[in-house]
């Protein structure tokens, strides 16, 4: 498995720095690291000195980005990815009895993996789908007009 | 390499109004350099002079009429007319409450104001809170109001052998981080983490909880951003361990030729730091891991306290006077029974310039030789024969701060951030603020992977690289005929010489590939101001002076001499390594290269030695090893210079050292080269005592006596006044200056040198001749020494060894950031911490192909001799090719390389041997298990 | 065959359309169109149809639908919807008519347009459009763009950059992704114009990872205009294939909504905000001349060429012209996207088109522009919609979001959640916004939990006004405003809670 993911690793890290050679521009840190975390899952620690060498740039460079951005993630979610806006169109419209009714259905708090390894779930800060909040995201999809009441339904949608 | 935004250059003159102070400024500058040049005293904890400004702490809020808000002053440029507000109520409650904001976040729960904490090993008496309670003392802050429940994340990183981070004092400041990415270009720092857990680390092994940042990095130990740290939260562990200097001395660094300027810190007559000082004319401020934190040596429990006498195999304690009077009856001894001519003395490219001038003095006016030599002659002797033949002076036409004026830099055979890495710095400013750099080099050396062109061309083929390049500016029409005109002869032979060097034949020569040739010439001929440095990598060869020649003949062809940002550069190596040959410590010439023939310079050296100056040239070293071992040489003094490691071919050194009747041998450590002394004399360090270093740039610079040596040690000017009075020859100075005194005034060059003019921070680049002249930090701006430079055509030639079947491979020899050269200094010092091994590299493929590993020990056989060492697998090197340094006494690399050198310097040809690589069979014991070198550590600046 | 139009709009899939599409997928002689949105979310998944008399318009539609839909019965005609027919639509003129990726029907409702004028133009000439246009940035300065064009047309330099900030960070506000969804070619063609005008090469439109959707889209109308010849295919600076253009997605972070911090993400470090000067029009993108513009921004520009800066200029009020893009959010009746000249209050909008309350819901207060800005109580809906009144009370319009809160908000949370954001999302560069904003969090805290101490209130505002005067940006700059608006303004709550 580590094996096969520093493989895949090392594709990507080729196909970035070919990018970076094309477009003529020094490479861009973000975005391999989001498309290793898009490969990956996640962008694993142990990985970091490979890729500052492909990149030719330091660890601490890629150390840097890496802790900013809080889509970056070093260890892989759930195989779905709730995220529950917090925006305060979705805070008027009472997220949080959505959130509260999350935390019933899969008994893990935000930040958490269920133990099936099925569903993590993570705040956001607005998905652009405020007039049709309460806003859910699960992976790509985004549910809108959530009725706490709901939740485990639209959960059922997702293996 | 990140890119630096622009902002806009000093130019004009700006008149503003600070607190009511008319204040004159340039545009471009801002309104806090503005009012800290009227002396007005702005708040500040986030800037510093070394780096662009942030805007960060906000302490430096500022008010300006018409003008919304409040604008940082550190940021916010100048303009014509305006009118700041520094202190006024407003901005007085808003400081102290952003202070009030910095305390809150200290762990040590700040209500009135933090009581002073000494944890682990920080200053002696010293809180490390103490500048922000300067600060809340001069704020009027007394009280914090928040008890804060959130702090900072309680973490030290103690990994870095010289300094440590304790991440509960810092403030976010990013100092340290800028001072990693824009003065020393190593980006080893980071911000981790965002909002109020964004701090600074070292590397990335901190994100997963490990306190291994620093050891785990690509920090070099440079210091820098434990210098520009404002809170004490890095910190140097000798302040740490022996408290803050109570006073400082300022001295020149002793390693290698940059001549950083440094403030020495005494506390209770120990030096407890070495600080890069801000106006130090050469190093900006900055400094290396070598002279920052390398000086410990000075206090090494095995250094030569007392001198010491050969009785068979044991060496036995006589005292002071009887080593003198030893030595002078020896040397009388044996001049009066072989002749002058017996007796030669190799001088130390590490002393001081009065030093190297009375060792000369000495031979020529005591025992009437020239067989005086030094350390250049096995590092620069190349470059200067070469660059005397083409322009008739053989030192650096241009300064370092050249850097900045410079359109393009060209890197020969020359690794500046390693070997001279405050240079190595300041290129890599350069190329951040994207001026083009290429490389000539056939490692993959941290400029090559930087440089817009690295030409990777095979070892032992400057000569043709170079010529290569001739060919292309002749014959796209790049030359600069008006230049070419006014300023040189002998064009026509040399266009005759480059016509057959096509790129392709070159191509074939060097390995590097014909685009890249073109390219590379036609950017060095036209980029308006192409300033060259080069190295080792073109004086070390079988036809060094030729690789040199060859350099100086670009240069003349597109006019890139005597102007600013141009130039031939030679990176001096040592110290003062410039100075000692400046100073006469040369077989062939006298001091300022003043012919030994010369008839004025006779008469005048008559007048003021009272002796006639020896007028046949004097042995090279090489020469001397010949010389010992024909018995023609009887008598050697060699000062500060481990022939017997460094030189090459040592079995040949140590069997003509070995031959000697009286070899004395005076340095700070049991070398070596003095395990074959009949009499070893203990030396004085730099700091302990004055005089004067010539750096690269011609640089004269004081040194001084920042503490005393251990009892009785005498520095090395005195020793040899001593002797020379013992010989019937008083030499009675009575301090350093009154050496310079009359070496300047035997020198024309130095002849407006004085210890009084020297007393200003910058030092006297020479030539200087006359106390009214300034000095000169460019050379042949209007015409040359010999009146026009002239083209010299040199063909290229194969150096003396090629790969064969049984010797497959060719090895490289060199220096690496960590050590210096014998190691005497540098294996005393933590720096074994990080690196404590020679280490072979070798290419992945070429490892891959042996089945040899990283770390795995292997032998290194070469015709002569063979080593055993450990294996880093590395694309520094190209596939066939090998490097490894001479640091280590324990890997004999010397041995293993021939006599080979230039015909007309002897410059050894320490860069290119032939060798094999095999795996040591089970069997083999490793003999001479590398001292100290347990572990192999090894960190390669890539 | 009939054809019918659904919206493929990330808010209309989200209230069910693409549930639509899939239960009617395999209906034989039906023709399902994906169109943008018209922005009237509150009539969400909304199906229309091409009738005699122009479209018309069902509702909350669900699958059990369809019949009525193709017998034609219910339905209303989309002229008629108050919604829509009371705004003045200029940038949204095309929403909910034509499909995203199809650039004739792009160009047949009046696109490109502005690009033929402006190829007709000196950039010089183009420049002065924009001027009498009098047009401001839309991303929350609102600094007069061509201001900003001039100053990267004069800076020389090898390589200029136009960069479309598509971050979109502040909650309720949703009129960028719109854009881009539904007429990317109307920012395409927004950014063609500015790259002519400053003499820029390459564009760059970063895009904000929570809109994936929407970066989708435009990587389609990027290859889409690059095969008609619109832009170039080769890598920047390759000779002869003119303006590139490229999608970045950012990995969340608020703050890199900000031009430097934004600027920084862009070259792929650390999205944190950089003191200026330099501004990015002298010195942005690797150290070039950049024009960082809103998405909403660079859509309003193709219509300035094709009809003229004194069109513009002649709607809206004195110092704020032409329309103003509101998105209303939160407890209202009818939320959803508004174009109108500036001018009107906020009353008016909230009653002429969120149409009052949510079922069941009383009005509590109204926070315009996101984030960072300031609550209103009801007494305070009078204010116009100007940047000049808003600046007067001390609030932003931002980007034109409205979140109406219901009685049933708590305001002391509501004030800890602002804090909390703030804690969260500073960058960490400046220390009032770093620390102050997790003093001030902590301190809302305590007064939550009943702890609070008597000089609390005292020491959030001081700590507010070091925040407001000392930050190096507007997020701490903006940040303490909604909470010391919330207690201004409901301070009873608060006091309640610290008895
Ligand atoms: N850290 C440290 N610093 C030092 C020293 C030290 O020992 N340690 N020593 C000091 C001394 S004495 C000196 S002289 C200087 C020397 O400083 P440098 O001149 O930098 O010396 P080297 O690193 O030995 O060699 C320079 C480069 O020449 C390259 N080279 C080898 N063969 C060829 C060739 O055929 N052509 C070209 N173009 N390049 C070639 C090597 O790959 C190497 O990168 O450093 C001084 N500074
Ligand atoms: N294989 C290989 N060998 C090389 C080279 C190479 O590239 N490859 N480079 C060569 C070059 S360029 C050089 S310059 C040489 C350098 O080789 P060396 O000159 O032998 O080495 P250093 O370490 O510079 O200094 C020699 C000694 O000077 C002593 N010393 C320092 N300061 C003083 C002082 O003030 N007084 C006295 N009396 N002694 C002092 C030190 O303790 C040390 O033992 O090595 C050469 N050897
Ligand atoms: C904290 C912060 C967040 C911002 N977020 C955005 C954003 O998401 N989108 C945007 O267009 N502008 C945002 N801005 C404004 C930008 O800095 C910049 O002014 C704007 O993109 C310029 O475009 P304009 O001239 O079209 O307004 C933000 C500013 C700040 C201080
Ligand atoms: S010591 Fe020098 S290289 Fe190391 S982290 Fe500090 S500044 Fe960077
Ligand atoms: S370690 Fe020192 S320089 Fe670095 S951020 Fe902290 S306080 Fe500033
Ligand atoms: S660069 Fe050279 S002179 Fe400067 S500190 Fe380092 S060793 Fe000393
Ligand atoms: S503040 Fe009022 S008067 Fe001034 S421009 Fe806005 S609407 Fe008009
Ligand atoms: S105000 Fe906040 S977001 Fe802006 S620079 Fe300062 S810390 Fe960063
Ligand atoms: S606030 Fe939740 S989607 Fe915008
Ligand atoms: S000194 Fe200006 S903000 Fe820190
Ligand atoms: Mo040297």
């Amino acid at each position: 498995m580590v094996e096969e993911g520093l493989s895949a690793l090392a594709a990507i890290l080729e196909r970035c720095r070919l990018n970076h050679t094309t477009q003529s521009r020094p490479p861009n840190i973000l975005q391999s690291l989001l498309a290793i975390q898009k490969a990956l899952g996640s962008v694993p620690l142990h990985a970091v000195g490979e890729i500052a060498h492909a990149l030719e740039v330091t660890e601490a460079d890629v150390a840097g980005v890496l802790s900013y951005y809080p889509e970056l993630r070093t260890r892989p979610p759930g195989r779905h990815l709730i995220r529950i806006c917090i925006g305060e169109s979705c805070v008027a419209n009472h997220c949080d009895r959505v959130l509260a009714a999350l935390r019933d259905a899969l008994n893990i708090d935000v930040g958490e993996t269920t133990m099936d390894g099925r569903f993590t779930v993570q705040r956001i800060y607005c998905v652009g789908n405020c007039a049709v909040g309460p806003s859910l995201m699960v992976d790509d999809d985004v549910h809108g007009r959530v009725a706490p009441q709901k939740v485990g339904e639209l959960l059922n949608e997702y293996e | 390499m990140r890119t630096l935004r622009k902002r806009t250059e000093p130019g004009q003159a700006v008149r503003l109004t600070v607190d009511g102070q008319p204040v004159a400024a340039l545009s471009g500058e801002t309104i806090f350099m503005a009012a800290q040049k009227a002396g007005i005293r702005i708040p500040s904890l986030c800037r510093s002079d070394h780096l662009d400004p942030i805007g960060s702490c906000r302490l430096c809020l500022c008010e300006v009429d018409g003008q919304p808000g409040t604008p940082a002053s550190c940021t916010t440029p100048v303009r014509e007319g305006m009118v700041v507000r520094t202190q006024t109520d407003r901005l007085a409650r808003h400081r102290r409450t952003i202070l009030e904001l910095y305390l809150s976040e200290q762990p040590s729960s700040p209500l009135p104001l933090p009581p002073i904490v000494t944890v682990g090993g920080r200053g002696k008496g010293e809180g490390g809170l103490q500048p922000l309670r300067d600060l809340a003392a001069r704020l009027g802050l007394e009280r914090v109001r928040y008890d804060a429940e959130t702090h900072r994340a309680s973490y030290r990183d103690e990994s870095n052998p010289f300094f440590s981070l304790d991440n509960a004092i810092c403030i976010s400041c990013e100092r340290c981080v800028r001072a990693c990415d824009e003065i020393q270009g190593t980006f080893a720092l980071t911000m981790i983490g965002r909002a109020f857990t964004a701090r600074p680390i070292a590397g990335a092994t901190p994100l997963a909880g490990e306190a291994t940042g620093f050891a785990a990095s690509n920090c070099v130990s440079c210091g820098a951003c434990v210098k520009e740290c404002p809170t004490g939260a890095l910190q140097d562990h000798s302040i740490a361990k022996f408290g803050r200097p109570a006073k400082t001395v300022r001295t020149t660094c002793a390693y290698c030729g940059m001549g950083c300027a440094f403030d020495a810190g005494v506390r209770d007559g120990r030096v407890v730091s070495m600080v890069p000082a801000d106006n130090g004319p050469s190093n900006l401020g900055h400094a290396c891991m070598k002279g920052r934190y390398g000086w410990n040596y000075i206090y090494a429990p095995d250094r030569l306290r007392v001198p010491l006498v050969r009785r068979g195999k044991q060496w036995e304690e006589i005292t002071w006077t009887a080593a003198l009077d030893r030595l002078a009856e020896e040397f009388t001894r044996i001049k009066g029974a072989f002749g002058p001519d017996a007796l030669a003395t190799i001088s130390s490219s590490r002393g001081t310039n009065e030093e190297n001038y009375l060792y000369s003095k000495f031979m020529r006016c005591v025992i009437g030789t020239n067989h005086i030599d030094n350390c250049a002659r096995v590092c620069h002797s190349a470059t200067v024969t070469g660059m005397m033949e083409v322009l008739g002076a053989s030192a650096a036409t241009n300064s370092i701060n050249d850097l900045d004026r410079a359109k393009l830099i060209l890197v020969v055979g020359a690794n500046p951030t390693e070997s001279h890495p405050v240079l190595g710095a300041r290129i890599k400013q350069a190329v951040r603020r994207g001026v083009p750099l290429l490389v000539v080099d056939p490692r993959r050396t941290e400029l090559a992977r930087l440089a817009d062109l690295h030409l990777r061309l095979r070892p032992g083929t400057n000569v043709a690289l170079l010529n290569g390049l001739g060919h292309v500016i002749v014959s796209e029409g790049l030359l600069d005929k008006t230049f070419i005109e006014a300023r040189t002869e002998g064009l026509q032979d040399w266009m005759e010489t480059v016509a057959s060097c096509l790129p392709e034949v070159t191509e074939r020569i060097t390995g590097v590939p014909a685009v890249k040739i073109r390219e590379a010439a036609r950017r060095y001929a036209t980029s308006g101001a192409s300033m060259c440095v080069h190295g080792l990598g073109v004086t070390e060869h079988r036809w060094g002076s030729h690789g040199v020649i060859a350099l100086c003949n670009l240069a003349l062809a597109t006019g890139n001499i005597g102007r600013p940002g141009t130039g031939i550069n030679p990176l001096r190596g040592q110290n003062n390594v410039q100075g000692a040959s400046d100073s006469g410590s040369m077989p062939m010439y006298f001091a300022g290269y003043q012919r030994l023939d010369d008839p004025e310079l006779a008469v005048r050296h008559q007048a003021i030695t009272g002796r006639p100056l020896p007028s046949r040239r004097g042995m090279k070293i090489p020469e001397m090893w010949d010389a010992a071992l024909e018995g023609r040489l009887k008598g050697l003094w060699i000062i500060g210079y481990d022939v017997a490691q460094t030189d090459p071919n040592l079995k040949k050194v140590r069997e003509a050292l070995s031959r000697l009747e009286f070899l004395v041998v005076q340095d700070l450590f049991l070398t070596e080269t003095a395990k074959f002394a009949h009499l070893v004399i203990p030396a004085a360090s730099f700091l302990e005592k004055d005089g004067t270093f010539t750096n690269l740039e011609r640089r004269l610079q004081r040194i001084r006596k920042a503490t005393e040596p251990p009892a009785g040690i005498l520095p090395d000017w005195q020793v040899v006044s001593e002797v020379a009075t013992r010989m019937g020859y008083p030499m009675q100075y009575r301090h350093p200056a009154e050496i310079m005194d009359e070496l300047a005034r035997l020198t024309p060059t130095l002849a407006g040198v004085s210890y009084e003019r020297l007393e200003q921070a910058d030092g006297l680049q020479w030539p200087v001749p006359s106390a009214e002249h300034s000095g000169t930090p460019l050379m042949h701006a209007d015409r040359f020494p010999r009146g026009r430079a002239r083209f010299v055509p040199v063909d290229y030639l194969p150096p003396g060894e090629s790969p064969s079947e049984a010797y497959p491979f060719v090895l490289i020899t060199g220096r690496i950031l960590q050590h210096y050269n014998c190691g005497a200094q540098t294996r005393r010092t933590d720096i074994v911490r990080l690196v404590d091994a020679d280490v072979l590299e070798m290419h992945p493929e070429d490892a891959a192909r042996l089945r040899l590993g990283d770390g795995e020990l292997v032998r290194l056989v070469s015709a002569r001799s063979e080593a055993v060492l450990p294996l880093a697998v590395s694309e520094r090197v190209e596939r066939g090719q090998l490097f490894t340094s001479f640091h280590f006494p324990a890997t004999d690399t010397n041995a293993l390389l021939s006599s080979s050198a230039d015909e007309s310097s002897k410059c050894p040809e320490y860069k290119v041997s032939t060798v094999q690589v095999e795996k040591p069979d089970g069997a083999q014991k490793i003999t001479g298990a590398p001292t100290g070198a347990s572990r192999a550590l090894t960190r390669l600046i890539t | 065959m009939t054809r019918l139009y659904l919206s493929n709009d990330t808010s209309a899939r989200a209230a069910g359309a693409d549930r639509l599409a899939k239960a009617w997928a395999h209906t034989p002689g039906l023709e399902l169109i994906r169109t943008s949105s018209r922005g009237a979310f509150f009539l969400e998944p909304l199906v229309e149809r091409d009738m005699p008399g122009g479209r018309v318009a069902w509702s909350n539609v669900t699958p059990d639908d369809l019949p009525r839909i193709l017998a034609g019965s219910g339905g209303a005609p989309v002229s008629q919807i108050p919604f829509l027919s009371r705004q003045t639509r200029v940038t949204f003129a095309n929403f909910g008519v034509t499909q995203p990726l199809s650039l004739d029907e792009y160009s047949a409702c009046g696109g490109t347009k502005g690009l033929e004028r402006a190829r007709q133009l000196s950039p010089g000439a183009m420049i002065e459009e924009l001027k009498v246009s009098r047009l401001r940035g839309r991303g929350g300065a609102a600094f007069p763009v061509w201001n900003k064009w001039q100053i990267a047309r004069e800076t020389a330099s090898d390589r200029k950059y136009v960069v479309a900030n598509a971050d979109e960070g502040d909650a309720g506000t949703y009129c960028d992704r719109m854009i881009m969804e539904g007429e990317p070619f109307r920012l395409i063609e927004g950014m063609l114009i500015c790259a002519r005008a400053i003499g820029a090469d390459t564009g760059y439109i970063y895009c904000r990872k929570e809109y994936p959707a929407a970066a989708g889209t435009l990587r389609a109308a990027i290859e889409r205009a690059e095969r008609a010849g619109l832009l170039g295919s080769g890598p920047p600076g390759s000779h002869g294939t003119g303006f590139h253009l490229e999608v970045l997605v950012g990995a969340g972070s608020y703050v890199v909504g900000e031009e430097t911090a934004l600027l920084e993400s862009l070259e792929g470090r650390r999205g944190v905000v950089q003191a200026r000067p330099p501004y990015p029009a002298v010195s942005g993108l690797y150290g070039r001349p950049t024009i960082v513009s809103n998405v909403l921004t660079f859509a309003i520009v193709p219509s300035i060429l094709a009809r003229g800066g004194e069109w513009y200029a002649s709607m809206g009020t004195e110092r704020s012209r032409g329309t103003v893009v509101l998105q209303i959010g939160g407890r209202v009746k009818q939320p959803g996207l508004v174009e109108i000249p500036f001018g009107a209050t906020l009353e008016e909008v909230l009653e002429r088109f969120g149409g009052g309350m949510a079922p069941g819901a009383r009005f509590k207060a109204v926070q315009v522009g996101g984030p960072l800005g300031s609550l209103f109580p009801a007494s305070r809906l009078g204010i116009r919609i100007c940047y000049d009144a808003f600046a007067e009370a001390g609030a932003i319009l931002g980007h034109g979001g409205i979140v109406v809160y219901d009685d049933e908000t708590d305001m002391v949370e509501l004030a800890r959640h602002f804090m909390a954001f703030t804690a969260d999302e500073s960058c960490g560069k400046c220390t009032p916004c770093r620390i102050g904003s997790v003093r001030g969090r902590e301190i809302l805290e305590r007064i939550q939990v009943g702890r609070g101490r008597p000089g609390d209130l005292d020491l959030l505002a001081d700590l507010g006004e070091t925040m407001k005067t000392a930050s190096l940006c507007a997020f701490g700059g903006r940040a303490p405003y909604p909470v010391l608006t919330a207690i201004e303004h409901f301070g009873e709550e608060f006091r309640r809670l610290m008895k």
